[in-house]
């Protein structure tokens, strides 16, 4: 034990191998024995929430997928839903969905999901020295990314879901290529698992890592994998159903020391086996989802109910008043607190994320653990700095 | 888990102090203005009490009321606290009107947690001052910034650390105001530009 | 003696007789290391770049943690103000010869965030000298390949002296050896055509 005064300042900076982004932690590390840490945040404040008082409602859309780049659609659909409950508050504006439309948005929002998973585990794989499963994961996301540019025309930042529907209609064949997508990726899941969930030296290095308990959990405001590794059974999907996820009946899985001997429920192994458990629901889902789809509109090429930003762009003027509305993105709650002045500008677009509570436990999470547990613990969170800064 | 109806919500917590009015938005949300002086005491029985049980605190954020079109404050911030309970299932909204002359509100994160950083956010951007927060400081804009974004009379700043905003001269027609530009004509009943 | 048919194999294939410095140019050009240095969307395509479909490691590209091991700086990503003072850092941290790509409209000029964000530094190019800029948002993998291959031709002509025969790009406003003022009759760098 070192006395104290022998505290070394480390500076995780913005620039750092981990993938997560410009994310700086200060640390206070005794030996190999971090102390206190420091987050600092901002590196990556895009004022995003101004601009949304300063852009048209469909015009803001494109900055939601900046919010969280990794799940662009999830993104986009948080703020779509939220403005159509806020339009649905007056008979007058109400708008009414597409079953089609909404049946595409689960399917995207899912196999958003199902890559945005990827790259979470993928990263914190990576970061504890595992280069190969992150690869892989890689390499399923470039499929998902094909499907997305054949169906909107881009690879990340979507811009695809839109207030009162979708962009486009499914191409021809999206149905049998996503089905093809799964089959192949299943077969990839059971190689990714034998590469690193059964790997002892993941086990050994997550297992009883930072536990957080679900009290703790509630109190400190996480949401989404990470408030599930910690016991606590909630699921927006499914406890305040958006869309038809009501209809799908979601199961989610909760953490329950995965690790066994050595886990303890909430630590990093929890957080990491939940999101791949959440993976294999979410291919469940969108099964279910093409099953339920109707036959497409009679001309195929048109946006699916939807406002097109560039076409109809001013008919877009909720009523006054307020709303909040929150749905459940990969990385937890993305909760929408819109206020409307009755113009076709929003008077005030709120964007609660769920990184930026994950970030707020940070200082008490990390403390009495290795300096090698710090990036277990920041993988196992699976922040996205865009998120948190906004 | 019981969840209680909006209005039996409503008249427990007014009971709770009697300044705390009930109100409703425009577009029928309902939501509780609260005092700040009694912001913490109604929070801790929000979350104590075992028919409430309002233990998770899902949004801390704010607004500038100063552009909001017959608003009955126009010099305050308002902050929002979005509230719900896991247990119950059951969801209040409070809002606490902030003056700009004395922006200070008391913290909550002493029954959440979570509004350490929630409350230090609304500080950087909004500038309300939460009295009692242990390490109230900027987060998302740097620490030298000057000035709360947020704010509908917020200027741009023309330049940072001698850097300026701007490409080669270049300025955007129906930008944003910033400092230096020359003053705008005085602002009408209506306002102009992009919006409306 | 049968002809050896396998290209690359014959005598005169085997032996290289020209400069040193043209050599070490074609080492370096086939061998640059990027900074691990991804901010924000764009960095998760320089992600997918380097991942097994796109794989600019074929080129001889890896990341290196560290800027003292780089050669090359790809700015992936929006630079806000706050990060801007940081990515000069790490810029004056790598050592001679040095290159730097912006990549993405935020590194360009700001791209979607230039008009409306306080925060955003308009063009990473008002701090550090950019040798390619890449348009996009984000720009296709195929199209930061593109632009690697632009800057392995400008790599191919850097001599050991250090005496560069481009014209920099002008960094407006920050102070370094290139140029300290905005020269608005510079002419405009001519990327010289690929050879097969």
């Amino acid at each position: 034990m070192t006395p104290a005064g022998e505290r070394m300042t480390l500076n995780l900076g913005p620039q750092h191998p981990a993938t997560h982004g410009v994310l700086r932690i200060v640390i206070e590390s005794d030996g190999e024995v971090v102390a206190a840490c420091t987050p600092d945040h901002g590196y990556l404040h895009r004022s995003i929430e101004k601009i949304g008082e300063c852009v048209e409602w469909p015009l803001f859309v494109p900055y939601t997928d900046r919010v969280d780049y990794v799940c662009a659609m999830n993104a986009n659909l948080a703020y779509c839903v939220a403005v159509e409950k806020l339009l649905n508050t007056s008979a007058a504006t109400a708008v009414q969905v597409p079953l089609r439309a909404e049946c595409i948005r689960v399917l995207v929002a899912e196999l958003n999901r199902i890559s945005s998973h990827l790259i979470g585990v993928g990263a914190m794989a990576m970061d504890l020295g595992a280069y190969t499963p992150f690869m892989h994961g890689i390499a399923q996301r470039e499929l998902v990314n094909d499907i997305f540019e054949r169906l909107c025309g881009q690879r990340l930042t979507y811009n695809y879901v839109t207030i009162g529907g979708v962009g486009f209609d499914l191409y021809a064949g999206a149905e049998a290529e996503i089905t093809r997508f799964f089959e192949q990726f299943e077969r990839e899941m059971v190689r990714f698992n034998k590469l690193i969930t059964t790997s002892t030296i993941l086990r050994d290095r997550c297992a009883g890592v930072a536990p957080i308990n679900a009290a703790e959990a509630v109190a400190w405001g996480l949401v989404g994998p990470n408030l599930r590794a910690s016991g606590v059974d909630w699921d927006l999907r499914r406890d305040e159903p958006y869309g038809i996820y009501g209809q799908l009946g979601v199961r989610v899985p909760v953490g329950q020391a995965f690790a066994g001997k050595n886990g303890v429920v909430g630590d990093c192994f929890d957080r990491y086996l939940v999101r791949l458990l959440e993976i294999q629901e979410s291919v469940r889902l969108c099964r279910e989802v093409l099953k339920m789809l109707p036959p497409p509109a009679d001309k195929p090429t048109d946006p699916v109910g939807g406002f097109q930003a560039d076409v109809k762009r001013l008919l877009v003027k909720p009523p006054k008043g307020e709303v909040h509305c929150r749905t459940e993105a990969p990385r937890g709650e993305m909760g929408y607190y819109i206020v409307s002045d009755g113009t076709k500008v929003p008077y005030r677009v709120r964007v609660r994320t769920g990184s930026f509570t994950a970030a707020g436990i940070f200082h008490k999470v990390m403390r009495n653990i290795f300096l090698a547990d710090v990036v277990a613990v920041i993988g196992s969170f699976d922040v996205v700095v865009p998120e948190i800064d906004r | 888990m019981t969840a209680l109806a909006p209005d039996v919500l409503t008249e427990r917590v007014r009971g709770l102090a009697p300044a705390i009015e009930a109100q409703v938005s425009e577009n029928g949300q309902a939501w509780l203005l609260v005092p700040a002086r009694d912001l913490v005491l109604v929070c801790s029985h929000l979350r104590d009490h075992k028919d409430l049980a309002f233990d998770s605190l899902m949004d801390l954020t704010g607004y500038d009321l100063s552009r909001y079109p017959s608003s009955p404050r126009n010099d305050a911030i308002a902050v929002v606290y979005l509230l719900h309970s896991l247990r119950h299932r059951h969801k209040l909204t409070l809002k606490v009107y902030a003056p700009r002359a004395d922006c200070v509100v008391p913290t909550v994160s002493g029954v959440w947690p979570a509004a350490l950083y929630f409350e230090r956010e609304v500080w950087d951007l909004l500038g309300v001052r939460f009295a009692d927060h242990p390490s109230l400081r900027r987060i998302m804009c740097p620490d030298d910034w000057v000035g709360h974004p947020l704010r509908k009379d917020y200027l741009y700043p023309a330049e940072y650390q001698g850097v300026s905003h701007e490409r080669d001269g270049q300025r955007f027609e129906h930008g944003p105001r910033r400092v230096g530009d020359p003053d705008p004509a005085p602002p009408t009943a209506a306002p102009k530009g992009d919006r409306g | 003696m049968t002809e050896i048919s396998k290209p690359g194999n014959r005598q005169d294939e085997q032996v290289y007789l020209g400069a040193v410095d043209e050599f070490l140019a074609w080492g370096k050009e086939n061998s640059l290391f990027y900074l691990l240095f991804a901010t924000a969307c764009c960095g998760i395509e320089l992600m997918q770049t380097g991942g097994p479909r796109y794989d600019v490691d074929r080129l001889g590209m890896i990341p290196r943690a560290t800027p003292r091991q780089a050669d090359l700086m790809i700015v992936a990503g929006t630079i806000t103000h706050k990060m801007a003072s940081r990515v000069r850092t790490l810029w004056e941290q790598m050592t001679e010869p040095r290159w730097v790509v912006s990549m993405g409209s935020c590194a360009n000029s700001g791209g979607p965030f230039s008009k409306w964000a306080y925060s955003v530094l308009n063009g990473v190019d008002k701090y550090v000298p950019v040798d390619i800029y890449i348009p996009g948002c984000p720009p296709r993998p195929e199209a930061l390949i593109d632009g690697v291959m632009a800057l392995r031709e400008r790599v191919r002509r850097y001599r050991t002296l250090g005496i560069r025969d481009e014209a920099p790009h002008v960094v407006q406003g920050a102070a370094c050896e290139f140029g300290s003022h905005p020269k608005k009759d510079l002419p405009e760098p001519k990327l010289p055509e690929s050879t097969a």
